[in-house]
């Protein structure tokens, strides 16, 4: 009866071992940049919620995005709106899908958004301390927040709070406050690390 | 020669087209009812709405952000606020009474551009201001609810013989101002609930024009 409870038990200290060992790769800036380091793409569903105080509920986007290392982004919302962004080579481009037409949306807040995906670029590649315009820290429970240093920015976003999966390498949520009742916050699931991306993904739309 | 009288042609097509149209009296059972139909055509109560917006903007060049506006029929105030899709609020402005800014990030910091933004959703979403003078039929058939407002101007409310809904806004010198088409691609409701247009289209006639696709996400009814 006591030999058969061994395997249980192994099986028990294992489970425990590796929960550690993921708790751990969030603990420090070195467990975080290691972890990064070992991830060559990343594919994950998203979705985004916009919290405001006039608003009754929340306004609702899903999509996709894919990142490939070290710069490639493509940010594709699939609902309400159909939009793609494409990060490569250092270029960004929006698209709009509407009625079966395709348009570059010519709008002025893109260049601010080219800012926010090298932002995300970097912190998938782990390098969250990175940014000048942002005072990293990382807390308990895998969390990481990001204030801005200067105050022209703060007015704009308050702080982002990045809370990081039980699994290395990988970003469970992100919050963008903006102010204490005003935030969006983008969760991810369906994860795939390090599966081979098409190049034309990051400068097609389809 | 041929071509100075086609363009002769257009200016005069262009110029009927955005000059105010007289109306043919409606007969009476019409103006017993359309202006209850007109005043159907609004929100009543508060209400949040959330749109994606389209801006095509002189040139061509084309921009989309997403709006969500709180409304209220009782008081006629209304907040605004556009956000990039990632969810940036870009522009955050509450009108009641008086127009207050929270928040303008460039380019929607412009001078005139949060005033005229209420304006545009004061017409869209609220009964027009003034006294309903006149109601009847438009050249090409439509009924008509015409009322005059405060500065002088005229906001024509019409409804096509398919039900599909315009408005259209005056200057004092009888120019035609702002042109908002409703659309409506679902099936309506059958009385089940208030219709809301899937699709609006607002123009900004002049020089500087502008159009606004504003396809509507969710109309969610708030309580008072």
């Amino acid at each position: 009866m006591k030999k058969k409870q061994k395997p249980h038990h192994l099986l028990k200290a294992l489970f425990l071992i590796t929960a550690f060992m993921c708790l751990a790769w969030a603990d420090t800036w070195e467990g975080i940049q290691s972890a990064a380091s070992n991830i060559t793409s990343v594919r994950a569903e998203f979705v985004q919620e916009k919290h405001m105080e006039i608003l009754a509920k929340p306004v609702v986007s899903k999509g996709v995005f894919y990142f490939q290392a070290p710069n490639s982004l493509r940010w594709e919302y699939r609902s309400p709106v159909q939009s793609i962004l494409l990060m490569h080579d250092g270029r960004t481009k929006r698209y709009i899908l509407k009625n079966g037409a395709i348009t570059e949306d010519a709008g002025a807040h893109l260049q601010s958004m080219q800012v926010v995906l090298q932002d995300i670029a970097q912190w998938l590649n782990g390098r969250f301390e990175e940014n000048p315009a942002f005072s990293a820290s990382l807390e308990p429970n895998r969390k990481i927040v990001l204030r801005p240093k200067e105050k022209s920015l703060a007015n704009i976003i308050q702080r982002i709070e990045l809370i990081l999966s039980d699994r290395p390498g990988i970003i469970a949520a992100v919050m963008i406050y903006e102010g204490e009742k005003s935030y969006t916050r983008f969760e991810f699931k369906n994860t795939v690390l390090n599966q081979p991306l098409r190049d034309s993904i990051f400068r097609k739309i389809s | 020669m041929k071509l100075l009288c086609l363009l002769l042609c257009i200016g005069c097509i262009l110029l009927s087209c955005s000059t105010l149209p007289n109306l043919q009296p409606a007969d009476h059972s019409e103006r017993t009812e359309l202006p209850q139909t007109c005043q159907r055509l609004f929100p009543n109560g508060k209400w949040q709405f959330v749109h994606s917006i389209e801006a095509v903007m002189p040139g061509g060049q084309r921009g989309l952000v997403m709006g969500a506006t709180v409304i209220s029929s009782r008081n006629k105030s209304a907040q605004c606020v556009l956000m990039t899709i990632e969810g940036l609020v870009v522009f955050d402005a509450r009108y009641d009474q008086e127009l207050v800014i929270h928040r303008a990030v460039a380019p929607f910091d412009q001078e005139g551009f949060a005033a005229g933004l209420i304006s545009d959703i004061q017409l869209i979403f609220f009964m027009p201001q003034g006294p309903l003078v006149e109601t009847g039929n438009d050249p090409n058939g439509a009924s008509v609810c015409r009322y005059q407002t405060p500065d002088g101007g005229i906001v024509d409310l019409v409804i096509d013989a398919d039900h599909t809904r315009h408005i259209r806004q005056y200057t004092a010198q009888r120019r035609l101002r702002r042109t908002v088409d409703a659309f409506f691609t679902k099936p309506e409701t059958n009385g089940g609930g208030p219709d809301f247009p899937d699709r609006l289209e607002l123009r900004a006639h002049g020089v500087a024009g502008y159009t606004l696709i504003m396809d509507l996400v969710e109309a969610v009814p708030l309580i008072n």
